[in-house]
């Protein structure tokens, strides 16, 4: 009868670095948009009665007020997508 | 509690700034990330509670729709472009839907109008709780009577009989939808879409009749439905925004820390929606809307008050007034617990079913 050899560990080693490579590089990117975010959203509350006062003012302003909030959704988003697939919350991948 | 004034405004108390504390951004992050969640899952729902959740932290009327409007707008953009990276969007359906509804929100507006003019203040409040009770209700029930049949057979349902019978209706111009893989008449799309824009304008969550009359008249499937909601959600708050910003009503510090909540909760439920079957969307939407619609019920007496239509105690106004907003928060909790539930559910089915076999040479 044929000796049966078990691969598992070889294969178990290059999918663990793989992982390990994925999860860093994960892990920077979330620390880099969440340093991004935090700065953004330091920026904003530590000026907020500057900011509330320009913002409040209608006309041109909009722009400014559509821009804050595509650009933090951008930042924060992809901050918040980062932090949610360290800790493993990814879709499912056939769906 | 302190307020800041902008100067150069009006000195009525409808564009007033509240002071930010600890307990409120708590309260509306947590608020954000519950709404976010409902959004990316069904596409629609957060605004209902959003909206008295600030008024109730003190922030004036217009400020909290406003700056509520501000916060929809990116937060459907995301969960719009997760969605339509698992393949749920027809942005063509979308487009359209959103379209027409922008010009039911104008419409819905006028009548808003025509009703404020006629019956005052308490009287738009009347109507707009009478459409979410009745509408809600109505919906609601049916829908979720369609879901349990699906959850009880196990398998997903067919589309509508009325759905059916519509797609046979041959009036040009005739459009293709790729992703739904339909062809059907624009003149039947417009009419969800008008619908969902008069209903966002007068409750202020369109999805509530956008998703359902996708499901049941144009026979889409509930989760692409729920997907393409977000693609008219982005749209009709965008258009909103602009409107509201430029009479300078968005208070762009509310909008932050809602959006801070809400970017996480709006990516989680649009993950959850790759775990679970087209009826969970269903579930959720219908659950919510009924008892968003007994909420809004308890606040029914308070404006029969302020019509003089019927006598009651300021304090039994007041008590019915906080019993229906906890009733709000109870239905956005539980929308949340049912999302995050079925999502853990569908994972660790998941991850049985692709668990890794020993590889034998």
């Amino acid at each position: 009868m044929e000796e049966v050899k078990v691969i598992q560990p070889v294969y178990g080693n290059i999918l663990t670095r793989t992982i390990h490579t994925v999860w860093t590089k994960t892990f920077v990117r979330a620390v880099l948009f969440g340093a991004l975010s935090l700065s953004a959203y330091l920026l904003v509350f530590l000026n907020h009665k500057t900011v509330t006062e320009y913002f409040t003012r209608g006309g041109v302003y909009t722009l400014a007020v559509v821009g804050t909030a595509v650009t933090f959704s951008l930042i924060h988003g992809t901050f918040a997508n980062y932090i949610l697939e360290l800790v493993g919350i990814r879709a499912k991948e056939s769906h | 509690m302190e307020h800041i004034v902008t100067a150069g405004f009006t000195t009525d108390n409808t564009k007033e700034f509240i002071e930010l504390t600890g307990q409120v951004v708590i309260f509306l992050f947590i608020l954000g990330f519950l709404g976010g969640l409902i959004s990316g899952f069904i596409g629609s729902g957060g605004a209902f509670v959003l909206t008295p959740g600030m008024m109730s932290l003190g922030v004036p009327g217009a400020v909290a729709v406003a700056s509520n409007m501000c916060h929809k707008f990116p937060k459907a953009m995301i969960g719009a472009y997760k969605r339509f990276r698992y393949g749920q969007i027809d942005v063509r359906l979308g487009l359209i839907m959103a379209i027409s509804a922008v010009v039911g929100v104008q419409v819905g507006i006028e009548i808003q109008k025509m009703i404020i003019d006629k019956w005052g203040e308490a009287g738009s409040n009347l109507y707009i709780s009478f459409v979410f009770v009745a509408i809600l209700t109505v919906i609601g029930l049916f829908m979720l009577r369609d879901a349990r049949k699906a959850m009880n057979s196990g398998e997903e349902v067919p589309s509508s009989k009325l759905a059916q019978r519509l797609h046979k209706l041959h009036l040009p111009p005739m459009i293709r939808f790729p992703k739904i893989n339909l062809t059907m008449s624009l003149w039947l799309t417009i009419p969800v879409g008008f619908a969902t824009g008069m209903l966002a304008a007068t409750i202020a969550v369109g999805g509530f009749i956008g998703v359902p009359g996708m499901i049941y008249v144009l026979g889409v499937p509930a989760l692409m439905a729920s997907a393409t909601e977000l693609v008219i959600a982005f749209l009709m708050g965008f258009s909103g925004t602009v409107t509201w910003a430029l009479g300078g009503f968005v208070d762009i510090r509310l909008t932050l820390i809602i959006l801070a909540g809400s970017l996480f909760g709006v990516q989680l439920g649009a993950i959850g929606t790759t775990y679970v079957k087209d009826y969970m969307i269903k579930i959720v939407m219908s659950t919510i809307m009924i008892i968003v619609a007994i909420s809004r019920g308890f606040a029914i007496p308070g404006y029969l008050k302020e019509l003089g239509t019927i006598t009651i105690a300021d304090n039994t106004v007041s008590l019915l007034d906080n019993i229906s907003f906890v009733i709000m928060c109870v239905a956005m909790g539980i929308g949340g617990v049912i999302i995050l539930g079925s999502m853990w559910k569908g994972k660790r089915a998941a991850s049985i079913s692709e668990s890794p076999v020993p590889f034998i040479k």
